[in-house]
């Protein structure tokens, strides 16, 4: 039994109220543009590991897909990477970060071992995803 | 005479609004990503020692990855999950004296995740400063 006239309580069932819903929906939004990085890489499974590390500021970024197409800075090659690296120039301390799908066989790193070993202190970092 | 004035009540239309704050929701949440990144560092070591190595440094500890979750260590394989694997490691490295330098190389059929839970198990018991090499090269 509604304590609530004939009249007003039909009022009151068809009436949603829409704005706790458009509320929780901005809420929503503000905290995944906050939260969420937005994934450069889509389809590239990084290597999950236990470490660590931080990936730190670097001139030059390497992403090998399993499907073989590879990215250096951003911009996909249309030449081998050997071809393309033989042309780039690294000062000695560089850091060079490299993506590489975990399916790919360990030898798809060779070009950029070959390339950069002769260079003074050159570190690579490989992109991992922590181990769950 | 009274002026009767209507006033016109406007409506602000909040459906437009609300359809692209659904198409931007709908976005972030299909292309967020909450895991973060981490990294493995490693050099990039020389295949081949320079000459002017100095006679009395000792020779690198050398490791192959297999493609069969197994690392072989001068001669002998181990399985990446060995809980020996890593006191031989110790053992080795402080062999000589002196700390020897670790390098690690692949075979050309190991994967690269085979690769990183090596350099993983390395890292996780205290062998930070790893050299990775070519592929199949010893």
């Amino acid at each position: 039994m509604s304590l609530l006239p004939e009249k007003h309580q039909s009022d009151a069932h068809n009436e949603i109220g829409m704005l706790p819903m458009i509320n929780i929906i901005f809420l929503l939004l503000v905290f995944f543009m906050i939260a969420g990085q937005v994934d450069r890489f889509s389809g590239l499974l990084n290597p999950a590991s236990l470490s660590e590390g931080v990936p730190k500021e670097s001139s030059l970024e390497i992403a090998l897909y399993k499907n073989g197409t590879q990215w250096v800075n951003g911009v996909a090659l249309e030449t081998t990477l050997d071809e393309h690296l033989e042309g780039l120039v690294i000062p000695p301390g560089s850091t060079i970060v490299t993506r590489v799908d975990r399916a790919l066989p360990a030898n798809v790193l060779d070009p950029i071992i070959s390339r950069f070993r002769s260079v003074n202190d050159v570190r690579l970092q490989i992109i991992t995803v922590a181990t769950k | 005479m009274h002026d009767i004035r209507k006033r016109k009540v406007v409506r602000v239309a909040l459906t437009p609004l609300i359809d692209v704050v659904f198409i931007l929701l709908l976005f972030f949440l299909l292309t967020s990503t909450f895991t973060f990144d981490r990294t493995i560092d490693l050099t990039v070591a020389e295949t081949v020692l320079p000459s002017s190595t100095p006679v009395e440094s000792p020779p690198p500890l050398r490791l192959t990855v297999n493609d069969d979750d197994t690392v072989q260590i001068e001669g002998v394989v181990y399985s990446v999950e060995d809980s020996q694997l890593v006191s031989r490691i110790e053992i080795l490295k402080n062999q000589t004296g002196s700390l020897r330098a670790v390098i690690v190389s692949a075979t050309s059929r190991a994967s690269v995740q085979q690769l990183i839970t090596v350099l993983d198990t390395l890292n996780a018991n205290g062998v930070t400063d790893i050299d990775l090499t070519q592929s199949g090269n010893q």
